[in-house]
């Protein structure tokens, strides 16, 4: 095994600045440079450069005992400056290459929804009127089946799967619907206890809700109907991954993002809505694929693939993110931030 | 029992129509498009018409302004299953602006259907 690989980085450069003392060699500052470049690639953080200089110095001192060390100190600065400006430039590529990846990630999924959307709201007004077609002649024709016959249960099958069809091209037409959302200020708890109230029935009993909030004035700018659905969609994705048992906490508060803290948001004030469940966790090899459309880990029929875009969809048009953990057997937690608007008066009584 | 015009440009959507309403009980005059829709409307005034709004040629909104300038009382279903980047309830939000109190949105089932045309009718 080379040397270099087993040697602790500090010991690497104490060599360097000891052969840069004897020799004077451009080849030390140059190696002093690829050092650089090295540490940030093996993911040293900055602060643990800081004590190379020192460590070489001493090291150098106990080599060499007659170098007068406080005298040469300033004359050992070049292999330092080659290492920290290698470092710092290779550290800002790494990190624009991280976040170019992130961004393009994001942009790639933007153009997926669109793509969607225009295609699917093309093609809704013509299957709808397809299944009303379907929808009338079945419940005519259900007239004329005797009671308790095959075929009026076959007819009524036929309606029932025409039912759901229409249910799905209405969640289809969600992505289209961008140019009609009316976005107006929401207290995000209100929307919070709308959508479980509007569940409510429909949820399984052994499924326990909690809401945690730090405050009831958590204010943002959205569809309310949209957010309600976002909530739905992100609910019905816990339950089903819980088997219909476990905990769901909803966890609404501020932070406060600086520059660069999340890539693809500018700085600010942000309301951040955590939605975590104890349930089946999602496996790594899907975790990055959960928000494109048509993609479901459930079985055929149960699930759309919808539910995990629509909701991408709306906290996009809020100029939010959403993001998820998750490992598998330890539940999941979806992290949605978006802009907060300033406290409203409580009186205001357009709000939702 | 009503007479009732149905104007409707997709030929099966507007077949399963009149035949429902024929069983209903209702009297059933049928257009393919808008234009049509209004050449029938004149030589034969119907008590209801229900047309669809998105059409070639000439679109449901465009003949609900031109029948209420013609008959300001005529009562009006709108139906619609939407159209590009455009809802259905979009279509009939426009709908209602012009007037027209009753709307189904495509698909749907007879007891919708009956119910429009008995509030648009009292």
């Amino acid at each position: 095994m080379p040397k270099s690989q087993v040697e602790p980085p500090s010991i690497v450069y104490s060599r360097l600045v000891r052969d840069y003392w004897l020799h004077g060699s451009e080849a030390a500052l140059i190696a002093a440079s690829d050092l650089g470049k090295k540490l940030v690639h093996d993911g040293l953080p900055p602060e643990d450069i800081g004590e190379f200089q020192q460590q070489a110095l001493l090291a150098l001192g106990q080599d060499l005992p007659a170098v007068p060390l406080t005298e040469v100190a300033a004359q050992l600065t070049p292999p330092l400056l080659e290492m920290l400006i290698a470092y710092g430039l290779a550290f800002r590529e790494q990190i624009e290459q991280r976040y170019r990846h992130e961004i393009e990630q994001r942009l790639e999924q933007n153009h997926k929804m669109e793509a969607l959307g225009t295609l699917a709201a093309g093609i809704a007004h013509d299957f709808n009127t397809i299944l009303g077609v379907i929808l009338g002649y079945a419940e005519m024709t259900l007239d004329l089946a005797p009671v308790g016959t095959p075929a009026q249960h076959n007819l009524q099958h036929i309606l029932a799967a025409t039912l759901r069809a229409r249910d799905l091209v209405a969640r289809i037409l969600a992505f289209g619907r961008r140019s009609e959302t009316r976005r107006v200020p929401v207290r995000i708890i209100h929307s919070l206890h709308e959508a479980l109230a509007m569940l409510g029935v429909t949820l399984p009993p052994s499924v326990v809700l909690h809401i945690e909030t730090t405050s009831s004035n958590l204010v943002v700018f959205a569809d309310p109907s949209e957010l309600q659905q976002l909530i739905i969609d992100l609910t019905i994705n816990a339950v089903d991954a819980m088997n219909g048992c476990g905990v769901m906490t909803f966890r609404a508060d501020t932070v406060t993002l600086a520059l660069g803290q999340l890539s693809e948001l500018p700085p600010g004030d942000y309301v951040r809505l955590r939605v975590c469940d104890t349930g089946c966790g999602i496996p790594r090899a899907v975790i990055d694929r959960i928000f494109e459309p048509f993609f479901t880990t459930k079985a055929v029929g149960r699930g759309s693939g919808l539910g995990l875009a629509v909701a991408y969809g709306i906290v996009q048009r809020m100029n939010g993110l959403i993001r998820v953990r998750s490992e598998p057997g330890q539940g999941a937690e979806f992290e949605i931030f978006c802009p907060r608007l300033g406290d409203l008066d409580e009186s205001h009584e357009a709000l939702h | 029992m009503a007479q009732i015009l149905v104007i409707e440009d997709d030929k099966q959507f507007r077949e399963m129509l009149a035949q429902m309403l024929e069983q209903a009980g209702h009297q059933v005059e049928t257009a393919a498009n808008g234009i049509l829709g209004m050449a029938q409307f004149r030589q034969s005034p119907p008590d209801l018409v229900i047309t669809d709004i998105l059409m070639p040629e000439k679109d449901g909104i465009d003949v609900i302004i031109e029948m209420k300038r013609e008959q300001d009382d005529i009562r009006i279903i709108a139906i619609s299953g939407g159209r590009r980047n455009i809802t259905p309830q979009f279509n009939l939000d426009s709908a209602g602006l012009i007037g027209v109190r009753q709307t189904l949105t495509k698909p749907f089932n007879r007891q919708q259907l009956l119910q429009a045309i008995q509030d648009a009718l009292t």
